[in-house]
């Protein structure tokens, strides 16, 4: 079955190994508290105590981790149907 | 001390590159040619390295972090908040 | 030395080859592609040359050729394209050749002069058939469907009477013919109607409609319908529709008036007999005629595709021998002819390093023609500029470009481009440095280096595909070095990674933690005294509130610095060229002065920001804490200007080391010295040069003084001259050198700022990315609970394209420009005068090439 063009699948499967690649790599460094992703977390302005912080910004950190990675998922998803489509256009046009 | 150091280790990795780069490269008619890329590249890639060592090595100002920027490299780097 | 450094060492030389053997010779050098011919006989044109008849014969061939390939494009045949090229045929080939092409030509204008024909014939049947078809309708019809009938005119006169119609039902004619001729005739008589059935093309039938009514002041009438399926013009093969239509009308007068009609409107007219039973068996015949005449084109068709076919295997090998024959000629007609008519003379550019390559040819050619008598290929001594011949492959190809886009070398004059293939990827990537971006770059130029055949046997005509592809080295290396400035500024996409572990720690305790909204970290305190080994500490991507500041410091001044010995680079080049041309006083007065000039006054300015750097710092006590810091632009300017500094804050100084005052007027006095020996010494000595000479030997005075002073550069251009012009070229040496000594002078300012563009683009990329990772990314990663993964797919796929679209590519495009620029302007205009013309020799790749793109077009 054919759904997209030839460059279509391809753009798809471009951007379905950069999300895979970037997205677990991403997940990781959120899974390990990285400093450098710490505007990214949906956190609020203030907290009473020190101890809130932290419990907040841990849950917001294993949180992003793991959409991170869901995302990959769908990504790995995308990657083997344009991979298919991909196929499917190279064998129409070789015959 | 340190510091000479790393300015010595880095300076000396990029003599190395620049002067035994070329023996990576089999020989042909451009070995001229391949000599000065390698010995550019190491000059430019030694000293836009020197450069950044150097704007840091006495800082003047430091870095304004916002408040949850500091507990968080508190607890990520390993320099727990004091008490009190 | 056949390196790039310089162009490559030509000669002049002359060619003698004997007639029989000069075809075969010729040959053999446009297979070599390494020898430029001179035009012998510029003033005779181009048809009264030697070989004007074999040149017109290949052009005869060539359009037969190209008709070949028109007709094989139209039926959708596909050539084959071995991509080898055969050798050029021997001149009695030709004739094999031609008549070849000839036997095909013909069959094939025969073939289409049948077909034509045939269709044409086939669609008049068509028609035929149609009218017969729809006509047969008209006169089937009964009287109601004619009030009803299209047309326009005629259903509106008849709705305007309708009683008076109504009563008419006598017969066919009257009430085809309408009340009104009803009326005029008397009752109860027949009249007598005539008709024309024809076919038109559908667009002209409401204008010709309306003429009709016109013309015939209503007195036809006019029945018409549509063929459903299109024609095919048997002309030009275009897919046409067409209507019947049939016209009543009564006396010959009218007849005459409608047929014109007709013939204006292009309108063609068939014969329909009038009884039922004739058409009828009319329309069979034409059946049975459309049948066999279906057979006949088909075999006729089936023809053409086999002559074709047999003609597509070949015709990229012909096109490629009828192109190299018609180059030799060509070329031979460039030479002069020896007074005995038995051999022809060329004068030819040679690369000195291939002289043996060039004589083996030579040889070769001798030898395949069968001639005894070997060509002479002597040196001849010359004044004329030669031709710069840089000789490149894939891999400087592109970098050459660059150059030449700006201007061709001089000859023997110190090429950039050399040094360019490292130092236009690294300034690009300066201010493109970005370790993701610049991955992104360097695997789309790698991919195209690792499927390089691939990618260049299938040629294409799009542009943009071409530029890239062409340039895949150069986008491979700024790509590679983007992702080590980029691991230097520590971005990667805009976030930092932390590698070695940050040198900066944090000391504040809980409670002021808890109550400020922003703290600094204090550098005497915090830092660990030993800086981020390997670029920027990545505690600085956070650091949201004074990032900026601290990055356009540092920012800068490397723009500063890289843009200081990037000239000074230049200058130093210019050395070299002097040396090379023996050109001492330039050396001397030119060079040195220039040198000093950047060194005092730019390169004190670079050695200052490392002292800045180095000595002064948070943890040291005043005058070299951080409070007492001088800032280096206000410091240069005060020197450029001999303004007395601002007084410093307490306990600090107001320079930076012991004597730097004495220095620094010292310095500034010494370059401004500089500029009246820039701009006068050389011609002064000039002058006197010229005197002395003049003085000395009086009749030969303009050879010697050009030849000693006018350097080689521009020797020989224009030998002796007399008295006049030479005082004329003296002034004009003076206006010169004003000229180039302000340039160079207003230059060095104005240069100096231009690389701050490094620092302005740095940073508009860094502040681009990161605005679009906040205002695009994030909001995809804040998203809360389950289905944040869902949009943080959409959000990411949106991110990559705008990242690739406008960081990469436009952002990329305009870091590309604006390097071009720095190259060409501001370290180009150091040494490279660019005044040379490029070498261009008889070669077959390119002949053939060339004449490919020009038959695409």
């Amino acid at each position: 079955m054919k759904i997209c063009g030839p460059k279509l699948s391809l753009c798809g499967l471009i951007i379905s190994v950069w999300g895979i690649v970037q997205l677990v790599l991403m997940g990781l460094f959120f899974y390990i508290n990285s400093v450098a992703l710490i505007e990214d977390l949906p956190l609020e302005e203030e907290y009473h105590s020190l101890e809130d912080f932290y419990a907040a910004a841990n849950r917001a950190y294993n949180q992003n981790a793991y959409n991170c990675w869901i995302a990959a998922c769908i990504y790995v998803l995308t990657l083997l149907l344009s991979a298919q489509q991909f196929y499917m256009n190279s064998r129409v046009t070789a015959n | 001390m340190e510091v000479i150091l790393m300015i010595m280790f880095f300076t000396s990795f990029w003599v190395a590159v620049g002067k035994f780069g070329p023996i990576l490269v089999t020989k042909g008619p451009h070995d001229d040619l391949v000599r000065c890329i390698f010995l550019l590249t190491a000059v430019v890639c030694w000293l836009f390295w020197l450069c950044c060592y150097l704007a840091q090595l006495n800082p003047l100002l430091g870095p304004k972090l916002n408040g949850h920027t500091i507990r968080i490299i508190a607890k990520s780097w390993g320099n727990p908040i004091k008490d009190g | 030395m056949g390196s790039l450094f310089r162009s490559e060492e030509m000669a002049l030389c002359q060619l003698f080859l004997q007639s029989e053997a000069a075809y075969a010779c010729v040959s053999e050098l446009g297979e070599l592609g390494l020898v430029q011919f001179r035009d012998l006989n510029p003033d005779v044109n181009a048809f009264q040359r030697k070989f004007v008849n074999e040149v017109r014969r290949c052009d005869e061939m060539e359009r037969k050729l190209r008709y070949l390939e028109k007709e094989i494009k139209k039926d959708g045949i596909p050539m084959l394209d071995t991509g080898e090229s055969p050798e050029a045929p021997q001149p009695r080939e030709m004739i094999d050749l031609e008549a070849t092409f000839e036997k095909l030509e013909n069959e094939l204008r025969e073939v289409n002069q049948n077909a034509e024909a045939l269709k044409r014939n086939f669609l008049e049947l068509t028609e035929l058939k149609h009218i017969l078809r729809k006509t047969q309708v008209f006169f089937d019809e009964s009287v109601p469907t004619v009030y009803k009938s299209s047309g326009a005119y005629s259903s509106s006169k008849y709705r305007r009477y309708p009683q008076m119609a109504d009563n008419q039902n006598e017969d066919e004619q009257a009430q085809l013919l309408g009340e009104e001729g009803v009326r005029a005739s008397q009752p109860g008589q027949n009249l007598k109607l005539g008709f024309v059935a024809g076919v038109i093309l559908r667009e002209r039938l409401p204008a010709f409609e309306r003429m009709l009514w016109r013309a015939c002041r209503g007195n036809v009438f006019l029945r018409q319908a549509m063929i459903e399926t299109p024609l095919e013009d048997p002309t030009n093969g275009d897919q046409v529709h067409k209507s019947v239509f049939i016209i009543f009308f009564q006396g010959d007068q009218l007849k005459t008036r409608v047929k014109k009609i007709c013939e204006g409107f292009r309108a063609t007219l068939y014969p329909c007999p009038e009884a039922p039973a004739d058409r009828r068996e009319m329309a069979m015949g034409v059946m049975t005629r459309i049948e066999d005449l279906n057979t006949v084109l088909g075999q006729t068709q089936d023809h053409r595709h086999r002559v074709l076919v047999a003609a597509a295997k070949n015709l990229k090998n012909w096109f490629v021998k009828v192109r190299k024959i018609k180059a030799i000629y060509h070329t031979l007609n460039l030479f002069n002819l020896d007074v005995t008519q038995k051999c022809l003379i060329a004068e030819c550019w040679v690369p000195l390093l291939d002289f043996e390559t060039i004589q083996l040819a030579l040889r070769r050619g001798t030898e395949r023609s069968g001639s005894s008598v070997p060509p002479i290929l002597n040196r001849m001594q010359t004044f004329e500029n030669p031709p710069t011949y840089n000789r490149t492959n894939k891999f400087t190809k592109a970098f050459q470009a660059l150059i030449d886009a700006y201007g061709v070398a001089s000859y023997r004059e110190m090429n950039p481009a050399p040094y360019t293939i490292i130092t236009f990827p690294f300034l690009f990537a300066v201010m493109f440095g970005d370790l993701g971006h610049g991955a992104i770059m360097a695997l789309f130029g790698l991919w195209m280096i690792r499927k390089e055949k691939g990618l260049a046997a299938q040629k294409t005509d799009n542009e943009i595909w071409n530029i890239f592809f062409g340039g895949r080295y150069i986008i491979f290396l700024m790509g590679v070095f983007s992702m080590y400035t980029g691991l230097i500024y520590n971005d990667i996409f805009s976030k930092s990674l932390n590698i070695f572990g940050s040198h900066w720690h944090m000391s504040y305790n809980k409670s002021t933690v808890m109550e400020n909204k922003f703290l600094q970290l204090s550098p005497k305190v915090d830092y660990e005294g030993a800086p981020y080994p390997f670029g920027m500490d990545p505690i600085w991507q956070v650091a949201g509130a004074n990032k900026i500041i601290f990055h356009n410091a540092y920012k800068m001044k490397i723009s500063i610095i890289f843009g200081v010995i990037h000239m000074i680079f230049g200058v130093v080049m210019s050395w070299h060229n002097h040396t090379y041309f023996r050109n001492r006083i330039s050396l001397i007065y030119e060079f040195i002065p220039q040198l000093i000039f950047l060194l005092l006054l730019f390169f004190y300015m670079v050695l200052l920001m490392f002292i800045k750097w180095i000595k002064f710092a948070a943890t040291n006590e005043k005058p070299y804490s951080e409070a007492c810091a001088p800032s280096i632009l206000i410091t240069f300017i005060d020197m450029v200007l001999f303004n007395t500094p601002k007084p410093p804050p307490d306990h600090c100084e107001t320079y930076m080391f012991f004597g730097q005052h004495f220095i620094q007027v010292l310095f500034v006095l010494v370059a401004v010295g500089c500029i009246p020996v820039m701009l006068l010494a050389k011609p002064l000595l000039i002058m006197q040069a010229r005197k002395q000479a003049n003085e000395e030997v009086q009749p030969i005075a303009g050879a010697t003084s050009d030849a000693e002073t006018g350097g080689v550069s521009n020797g020989g251009s224009h030998g002796g001259g007399g008295g006049h012009e030479e005082e004329e070229e003296l002034s004009e040496i003076f206006i010169h050198q004003s000229i180039h000594t302000i340039e160079y002078v207003l230059g060095s300012v104005s240069h100096t700022a231009s690389y701050l563009r490094l620092w302005a683009l740095s940073l508009a990329h860094a502040q681009l990315a990161e605005v679009l990772w906040t205002m695009v990314l994030s909001i995809g990663l804040k998203q809360e609970g389950p289905v944040g993964g869902i949009v943080l797919t959409c959000v990411f796929a949106f991110w990559a394209i705008l990242t690739v679209g406008i960081l990469v590519l436009m952002e990329g495009l305009s870091a590309f420009l604006h390097t071009l620029r720095l190259h060409w302007v501001e370290f180009q205009s150091k040494f490279y005068k660019g005044q040379g013309y490029a070498f261009q020799p008889f070669s077959f790749d390119a002949i053939i090439e060339n004449g490919a793109a020009a038959a695409e077009e």
